[in-house]
């Protein structure tokens, strides 16, 4: 043997010892990680486009016991995606929200075939809804739908949840100047606050109003004062690297809601650019002034800016028009002078359409805009933040896999399916001309 | 992460990965022919793991278990190399296949 094929074998059979200690123990990890490949692991993201999701989860669906369970009803858009018009919910998986029109089901088991009849979506078009084929309608003609669950159609006990799809990760900035729980305007370093009332006045306004909206001095400010905060909403959405917004509801015990056990919003968690998942509100079961439970707790605005990533976009947005929110305080401080009574006194004067802002809240906004080191990379987390077990979006059905495969509109995709078939002819055909 | 780019991506650094690691630690003569046979071998090995793994949801480990001994198979049938060292090579090449994916997972936020 050659002196230079030995010390080649001596290499290999080296490579070969420490490579098959590295082989096992990588063996070892990816099966201790990876036990299944859909359980939220680093593949899970194949299937379903994870960003900018609207979603709900049920933290404990298992409160309801073995004689019932809950279907999230998909909207007709997402049903489509996912190849089903519903779904049973399961622990630790997210239901994507669209349009509103989804709804969650409590299904009791009456008949004992629930769970086969609810998951077995092969008799239904994916756009098909739990009221249309299990609720009778009571409307007189086609066009307008009054399904009534209470008297089902095929002898199923169905309760609609009437869960809320709010918490929408964006928001149009045309006909609001919402922004994701975020009203815009409440970000603006002015003393007065037009608010509310600037995108609410409508042709039923008071009369007593119409002379101080119709003021030159109001109209120039109310429309300043929108049209920043349709900037701002166009600033935050573009800057926004939030992944999705959970809405997390809970089966839980409310007392002063007079029911036993009931389903409500439990957390609002945001999961982040970097894959966390922060909870940005908490529902709050003390009682509050009202005598009702307190709710849904406060978003915290500027941190969540900072939250989103946007951080240093708001700053620049602020700094950029101080000279309007100056001219915005003017214009105000003109109508309040000619029109004392546009002044709001109090949070139940409905009638002014001027408030007063809290001159720590200007304070803070400043100080938030003029510290524009930004925290991303390092994100701060809100002080209500709990630890919380990550979800999965909900995949499609096998057969809407194989069919988004198969007639994938990317053509390298569908040469990528009939790959196996090219490579079986070209192994055969290499086989062969290696014999010759 | 979009379906499609990420399979697409995924069969390339395959592919590629594999290719790399293999002529690395086999310094092949007839450095064509192992190019082809890796390319072939992956070509039928990646959409049938694809399909197991996502689709059907089968377990990770004996998908990838599966290819590593098709893979084996191949090189020992395709270039007469012994099934000692082709099983050496399957696991090298699917090993270092799958720490290229991870780092690109993880250097990319994938």
């Amino acid at each position: 043997m050659p002196v230079s094929n030995y010390y080649y074998q001596l290499n290999f059979m080296n490579i070969k010892k420490y490579l098959s200690l590295v082989f096992v123990l990588t063996l070892l990890i990816v099966g201790v990680r990876t036990v299944r490949a859909d359980d939220g692991g680093p593949n899970s993201a194949f299937w379903v486009i994870d960003h900018k999701t609207n979603c709900v989860s049920v933290i404990n669906p298992e409160a309801l016991g073995t004689n019932a369970f809950l279907v999230f009803d998909y909207s007709a858009k997402v049903g489509q995606t996912r190849g089903k018009p519903w779904t049973i919910v399961e622990k630790g998986k997210c239901y994507e929200v669209d349009d509103g029109t989804e709804d969650m089901y409590l299904v009791k088991i009456v008949k004992g075939n629930e769970r086969e009849v609810f998951s077995n979506y092969s008799p239904y078009s994916p756009t098909d809804s739990i009221p249309q084929i299990f609720c009778k309608d009571n409307a007189s003609n086609n066009q307008y739908h009054d399904y009534d669950c209470s008297t089902t159609k095929l002898g199923y006990s169905i309760t609609p949840e009437r869960f809320l799809g709010e918490n929408s990760v964006t928001t149009t900035a045309l006909d609001s100047i919402h922004f994701t729980g975020i009203t815009a305007n409440a970000l603006f370093p002015t003393k007065y606050d037009f608010g509310f009332p600037v995108t609410s006045f409508s042709s039923t306004m008071p009369e007593e109003l119409k002379p101080i909206v119709n003021y030159p001095s109001f109209v120039s400010a109310s429309n300043l004062y929108t049209s920043l905060a349709k900037q701002l909403v166009g600033t935050l959405q573009s800057c926004d690297t939030r992944v999705r917004v959970e809405s997390q509801y809970n089966f839980d015990f409310i007392a002063s809601y007079g029911e036993p056990l009931s389903l409500h919003i439990k957390n609002v968690v945001w999961k982040l650019a970097n894959n966390q998942d922060t909870v940005v509100q908490t529902f709050d079961l003390g009682i509050g002034e009202n005598g009702w439970p307190k709710g849904l707790t406060k978003l915290d605005v500027l941190n969540a800016v900072d939250l989103m990533g946007c951080k240093t976009a708001f700053s620049a947005f602020i700094k950029a028009h101080q000279t309007d929110f100056s001219t915005i305080d003017r214009l105000a401080q003109e109508v309040i002078t000619k029109y004392p009574s546009a002044l709001k006194k109090s949070n139940n004067d409905y009638l002014s359409p001027i408030s007063l802002r809290n001159s720590a809240e200007i304070s803070k906004i400043l100080a938030f805009a003029n510290n524009s080191s930004t925290t991303s990379g390092t994100i701060t987390t809100p002080p209500a933040q709990q630890v919380v077990t990550p979800t999965v979006l909900d995949e499609p059905t096998q057969e809407k896999k194989t069919d988004m495969l198969v007639n994938s509109s990317n053509p390298l995709m569908r040469v990528y399916v009939w790959l196996p078939l090219l490579a079986l002819i070209g192994i055969l055909g290499f086989l062969a001309f290696r014999k010759k | 992460m979009f379906i499609e780019k990420a399979i697409l991506l995924a069969y390339a650094v395959t592919v590629v990965s594999e290719t790399a690691i293999i002529i690395v630690i086999q310094k092949p003569k007839k450095l064509w022919q192992w190019v082809l046979g890796i390319l072939l071998i992956n070509s039928l090995t990646h959409p049938i793991a694809i399909y197991f793994l996502h689709i059907q949801n089968a377990p990770y480990i004996f998908v990838e278990f599966g290819v590593f001994i098709l893979e084996a198979i191949w090189y020992n049938l395709a270039f007469q190399v012994g099934w000692k060292k082709s099983l050496t090579i399957s696991a090298v090449a699917n090993i270092f296949s799958i720490l290229v994916g991870i780092a690109i997972r993880f250097l990319f936020g994938l």
